[in-house]
């Protein structure tokens, strides 16, 4: 199989918006203490989730599709098999949940096998 | 029409090829051209993000510039390969009724896939062809415009199904 690389090269890097970077980048004098992890008063762009969607569609076959999700996530054949009937009967199915740059490179991987996919704030 | 493996598993043979069938091989790259096709285009190169707001218009933007252009130059590999294999076509029985064999390494069952997928897809947009067989009528086809697509993306699709059970899901 060609394997194929995420080569988004991203301009404007999503880290900037990390709270504490751009306290810093407003004001260099002051020093920055990372928050806790489990301080979630601030939800920030990097920590929201976002969803790897998967739209039917009437020309991907039902075994290419299984086959797909088993080889983009190394899913079991089983869940990959319950993820394609998903997509069949309900039209669409979120195959996966994460952080921004994954959902990005996976997102890419599955366009890469022409299914019609994209990704969306959970 | 047939597709074989050989013993060794390194090929497949797309045998009993009539010259009907060569031709829609040769027409692949052409019914995957979504040129004047804006559906078409959309739907091989669907937007990244759903219900994207302005925060995500830079990541659209670079995905345009990056993603998109990688993703055309692997599809047009995967039709380069089909082409170059379907120029190697041998004929092996002659008149009144032509046959023809088509030779192909293993490693390219995923480009062929992916090449038949394209004008299927593309075929589906340009000519709404019906999504299943469901009251399905040769006269409606007719009448619609849509017939050869049909029978384009149909026989594409037989030999998608032929190349999963060939060997296309070998490596998982």
């Amino acid at each position: 199989m060609t394997e194929t690389k995420n080569k988004v090269k991203r301009k404007t890097d999503t880290s900037i918006y990390r709270a504490g970077q751009i306290l810093a980048a407003a004001n260099p004098d002051t020093e920055v203490l990372d928050a806790p992890a489990t301080d979630t008063a601030t939800t920030t762009e990097e920590d929201t989730p976002w969803n790897v969607l998967v739209f039917n569609d009437p020309v991907n076959l039902m075994p290419y599709v299984t086959m797909v999700f088993q080889k983009v996530f190394g899913y079991s054949e089983s869940k990959a098999t319950q993820m394609m009937l998903d997509v069949h009967q309900k039209g669409k199915c979120v195959v996966w949940s994460g952080e921004r740059e994954k959902a990005e490179f996976y997102v890419q991987q599955l366009q890469g096998y022409q299914l019609q996919a994209t990704m969306k704030k959970a | 029409m047939h597709i074989t493996k050989s013993e060794d598993g390194k090929q497949l043979i797309i045998g009993g090829l009539g010259e009907t069938e060569l031709e829609m091989l040769h027409g692949v790259r052409e019914a995957a051209d979504p040129t004047a096709c804006p559906e078409a285009e959309r739907r091989l190169f669907p937007e990244p993000i759903a219900d994207a707001d302005e925060r995500d218009f830079d990541a659209i933007a670079d995905w345009k510039e990056f993603v998109v252009p990688d993703l055309r130059s692997q599809f047009d590999d995967a039709l380069d390969q089909l082409d170059r294999d379907v120029a190697h076509a041998q004929q092996v029985r002659k008149l009144p009724m032509k046959r023809f064999e088509i030779e192909l390494q293993a490693e390219h069952a995923e480009l062929w896939y992916s090449a038949l997928n394209q004008a299927r897809l593309v075929l589906q947009e340009k000519y709404k062809l019906p999504s299943d067989n469901t009251g399905l009528s040769l006269e409606d086809l007719f009448a619609k415009g849509q017939w050869r697509a049909y029978f384009q993306s149909r026989f594409y699709a037989e030999i998608q199904c032929w190349l999963l059970e060939a060997g296309l899901t070998d490596d998982l």
